[in-house]
């Protein structure tokens, strides 16, 4: 076919690309399956390629330098007299020509043109039993074509190709110079009127995008207009597969780095205690650096002075020592940072000083270092234009730099006999292993959620350690954990125990063919067998808490291995519940099987999930900080939001121990589901008052008007009396019983004005004011009074007292705009 | 605080003054009514100036009822305001308190008892 019809090849897609194994996954076995449903062939282009093509007993797509043709055969019941040319379009090329000649690229275009093949006994001159006209046409995105048999269009016409050229839109035809813009035109309404009754075949092609990228196109023959609407299903199903695939590669692609760089640490760890000295730690660092890429190099710099000296490497030629201010590696050490350059271009200007770079193409320094010290790089580079190093890769780097960074201090510190400073520098190195591996980053968007943590590292490292997974937009893990032990050995314990859970988590993602996310109970389960060994050999264990979020079903399901209870606040009604199994920590038994528990939350809940850190935190008399005060401070925490939460708490214990500094680590993670719309705040007033008696008409007047201005019209009056009486029953205990009467003092109100309740929190200076202390009210009218209480529990939703910001208690009321309380008797 | 008040034959009825009875006024007003309610048997106490009551304000009135009924007088309420009238219910204090719509009916109920029956009872 010449290029006289003025076609631009089919265009690139970048995006393409980057979806193409998803889609190729995705679709396998789908388009065969809708195509022998409809009778429509199908084909998937992207990046000019036809990727497959399934085609019809009768019509199929190929590529023919660089532009997509279309051929689609008539049978003899589909119009009378035969077309002037027999040759079937369905030969033996069909769906195998791809425009750089991949033939057969992904192994399903050849099985799917025999499709076409194979239904048809094929006659002499190599056209198809039964068909008796060929229709050939090269389309592109933009046509949509009603194709008729030659005979109906036009019997005259010669060449089979100029017979379904005359049908398609003007575009075409114009391309074709035969015919005038009007006969065009004129053409096409005829046609268009032709094809409302006999159109035999209609060409679509479907743009296909996942997240505004254009991913490729459907190219499709129906041979009736019924079977777009398939074509419409069968597409939006494929994005829906697309889009569910990309998710999964990459929750999997994250899951594995992560794993791999735990894995690794907790392995050459493992390994390294019998080597016997620094210099074979230090080779063993470097086999295990260059192992990250095929073909990598490495050197293993350590300070010396003003020189780095090649202590370890695996190079073409040995490393000379070099003054540690020149060259990529000077500049890494200079930043302190890991630095990745990558192609030959930026490379060329460090040549001089660097002679092992001279051919390299991309490079990866990694410094070695503790908080207080530097000590030296690991280079690690390759020459081949392929091999590129990326956040997996230097996630591995950076473990293994930091297992050098152990080895040297070690030695360095062993070797000067500064005991006290060695365990400072350990303790350094553990809470870096915390920091990076073992407390991860909250994700930053998981919609309909928001997390927040807490870590307060102790004066010797614990084994605490957390990690949120996110599947997909509604679902979600939390885990968390606690390794028994201290120190480097107890971090390193709790890397293994996180890498085994993601080891654990990818293996049955890909046991099960990848179709569901692995249940929590079996994720923990295999974990558990995993490492029960390691964890018994060295006689310790890992309490941990496993719980997935389903937003969509509003469930949590919940897997405790003797974890502290977690604890769930209910906002709605404020009930409280501790979420806590019968399971044992992991590493006890190894064939334990894990339970788990699923509970319903709803929107606006909390949950809050913590180590004993917290719990046992203690004041100068001992006491324990508790579980009571931790649901406590959360109950009453004035700022619900996650981050708010987490503060309340860390302000709870370091007010009530007296300290910042901890014994253990302290370690919080807060979930907190998205309240409704209704909850959202419609506006915040505040409003100081004097303690005088006389204010409480102005602050009865101040929340009557905020009612009034922001509260739906449907409200209830009788609600807003009750919220008026409550707000002026608390201001009058606080001037007369915690101000004493003393009408100089301070009263803050704050109101938050929600779409479905009304908010305010007064604060005073004054006495603590305690309500349970009163006694119950008498309703026979013997006794004037004793009712402030009463009527105050019995007018609004919720009433929370509490302390908070130092000197200033807060007391919270919340009243909603309808169904007044209920008097309880 | 002035309290304006009305002598009916031997029934005096009290206008309780506006536009709220709470923690800053309630003693003043008892104060203020002891020596009416010296001197009467049969009080009404018209509360339709009164948009709001609380908790010190229902203890001065029920003082009053008390101080009534211990000298063997009677007291009734009328005029009540829809705030005012939900904190009685919230109490449970339109079951002590004869309660009436208005001054009329309170007025009718003392001079032929039984005549009109209490709001709410």
């Amino acid at each position: 076919m010449d290029s006289n019809y003025g076609f631009q090849p089919y265009p690139q897609h970048d995006a393409a690309a980057a979806f193409e194994p998803q889609v190729r996954k995705a679709l396998f076995g789908r388009p065969a399956e809708f195509a022998s449903a409809t009778g429509c062939a199908v084909a998937w282009e992207y990046g000019g390629l036809l990727s497959w093509v399934v085609a019809s007993p009768d019509a199929c797509f190929t590529i023919e330098h660089g532009q997509l043709r279309m051929r689609a055969g008539f049978r003899q019941e589909d119009h009378s007299p035969r077309g002037p040319d027999g040759r079937s379009g369905l030969d033996g090329q069909s769906g195998q020509t791809g425009r750089d000649g991949q033939n057969g690229r992904d192994g399903q275009n050849g099985r799917d043109g025999q499709n076409g093949r194979d239904g048809h006994e094929r006659n002499e001159d190599g056209g198809v039993a039964g068909v008796e006209a060929i229709v050939d046409v090269l389309v592109n995105a933009e046509d949509q074509l009603a194709l008729l048999p030659p005979s109906v269009a036009d019997p005259s016409v010669a060449d089979p190709s100029v017979a379904g050229l005359s049908l398609v839109n003007p575009s075409l035809a114009s391309g074709a110079e035969a015919v005038t813009e009007e006969a065009a035109v004129a053409q096409a309404t005829v046609a268009q009127a032709a094809a409302e009754q006999k159109a035999e075949r209609e060409y679509r092609c479907v743009p296909a995008t996942v997240q505004n990228q254009l991913i490729g196109y459907i190219h499709i023959c129906c041979p009736s207009r019924l079977a777009r609407s398939g074509l419409v299903g069968m597409l939006g199903y494929m994005l829906e597969m697309v889009e569910k695939e990309r998710q999964e590669d990459s929750l999997l692609q994250e899951l594995s780095a992560s794993w791999e760089s735990l894995d690794a640490l907790f392995e050459w760890t493992v390994d390294m205690r019998n080597l016997p000295n620094r210099q074979e730690m230090l080779n063993r660092i470097i086999e295990r650096a260059v192992a990250v890429r095929p073909g990598a190099r490495a050197i293993l710099w350590i300070e010396e002075g003003d020189l780095l000296l090649p202590t370890a490497w695996v190079a073409e030629a040995r490393p000379q020592p070099r003054s540690k201010s020149v060259g990529v590696v000077g500049r890494a050490l200079d930043q302190r940072n890991s630095l990745v350059l990558r192609r030959a271009g930026r490379l060329s200007q460090i040549l001089d000083t660097e002679p092992e770079l001279r051919t390299a193409t991309s490079v990866v320094v990694v410094p070695i270092s503790t908080q207080s010290q530097l000590h030296g790089a690991l280079e690690v580079w390759s020459d081949d234009d392929e091999i590129e190093f990326e956040s997996p890769q230097l996630r591995l780097l950076e473990a293994l730099s930091m297992q050098a960074a152990l080895v040297v201090e070690n030695d360095r510190l062993y070797s000067s006999q500064i005991e006290s400073e060695r365990l400072r520098q350990e303790v350094d190195i553990g809470s870096r292993i915390q920091q990076s591996l073992l407390f991860s980053k909250v994700p930053e968007r998981i919609e309909g959620a928001e997390i927040a943590s807490l870590t307060l590292p102790s004066q010797t490292i614990d084994g605490d350690f957390y990690d949120i997974v996110d599947h997909n937009p509604h679902c979600f893990d939390v885990v968390v954990g606690d390794v028994m032990g201290k120190g480097v050995p107890a971090a390193i314990l709790a890397a293994g125990a996180k890498s085994g859970l993601f080891r654990s988590l990818c293996q049955l993602m890909v046991d099960a063919g990848r179709r569901d996310i692995p249940q929590p109970d079996a994720i923990v389960s295999k974990l558990n067998s995993a490492l029960a060994r390691q964890m018994m050999s060295v006689d310790s264990f890992a309490s941990m808490s496993y719980a997935r979020f389903n937003l969509k079903t509003k469930t949590v399901t919940f897997v405790d291995a003797g974890h502290t209870k977690t604890f769930h606040l209910r906002v709605r009604d404020h009930q409280t519940f501790l979420l806590q199994g019968e399971n044992l920590p992991l590493g006890i038994l190894e064939d334990e099987v894990y339970q788990q528990i699923a509970h319903g939350f709803e929107p606006g809940d909390v949950f809050v999930f913590y180590s004993d850190g917290i719990t046992e935190a203690r004041n100068a008399e001992g006491e324990f900080y508790g579980e009571f005060r931790l649901y406590d401070c959360v109950r009453k925490s004035t700022d619900r939001t996650a981050d708010g939460l987490v503060r309340a708490i860390r302000q709870s214990v370091v007010s009530f121990s007296g300290r910042e500094v901890f014994l253990d680590d302290l370690t919080c993670v807060v979930v907190r589901i998205q309240p409704n719309s209704a909850q959202a705040i419609v506006t915040r007033e505040s409003r100081v008052f004097t303690s005088d008696l006389r204010e409480l008409s102005r602050i009865r007047q101040w929340v009557n008007d905020l009612w009034l201005r922001w509260a739906p019209r449907e409200h209830e009056e009788a609600a807003l009396y009750q919220l008026v009486l409550a707000v002026n029953e608390v201001s009058s205990n606080v001037m007369r019983h915690a101000y004493k009467g003393d009408g100089q003092q301070r009263i803050r109100m704050r109101a938050w004005v929600q779409r479905n309740r009304f908010v305010l929190e007064l604060a005073h200076t004054g006495e603590p004011f305690d309500p349970q202390s009163k006694e119950a009210p008498v309703f026979d009218g013997s006794r004037e009074g004793g009712f402030g209480v009463f009527i105050i529990e019995n007018s609004v939703d919720e009433i929370v007292y509490s302390r908070n910001d130092g000197d200033w208690h807060t007391i919270r009321i919340e009243k909603s705009y309808f169904a007044p309380a209920q008097e309880k008797d | 605080m002035a309290i304006v008040t009305l002598n009916l034959d031997d029934v005096v009825v009290v206008e309780v003054p506006g536009p709220s009875l709470d923690a800053s006024n309630s003693k003043d007003f008892k104060a203020e009514v002891g020596s009416i309610l010296n001197s009467s048997q049969k009080v009404i106490f018209d509360l339709e100036h009164l948009g709001f009551v609380d908790s010190s304000g229902l203890g001065s009135i029920l003082s009053c009822l008390r101080q009534l009924n211990g000298a063997g007088g009677d007291l009734k309420l009328c005029g009540m305001t829809k705030p005012v009238r939900a904190l009685f219910e919230l109490v449970r204090m339109h079951r002590i308190f004869e309660i009436y719509e208005s001054r009329d009916e309170a007025l009718a109920a003392f001079k032929s008892p039984g005549s009109v029956p209490p709001l709410g009872r």
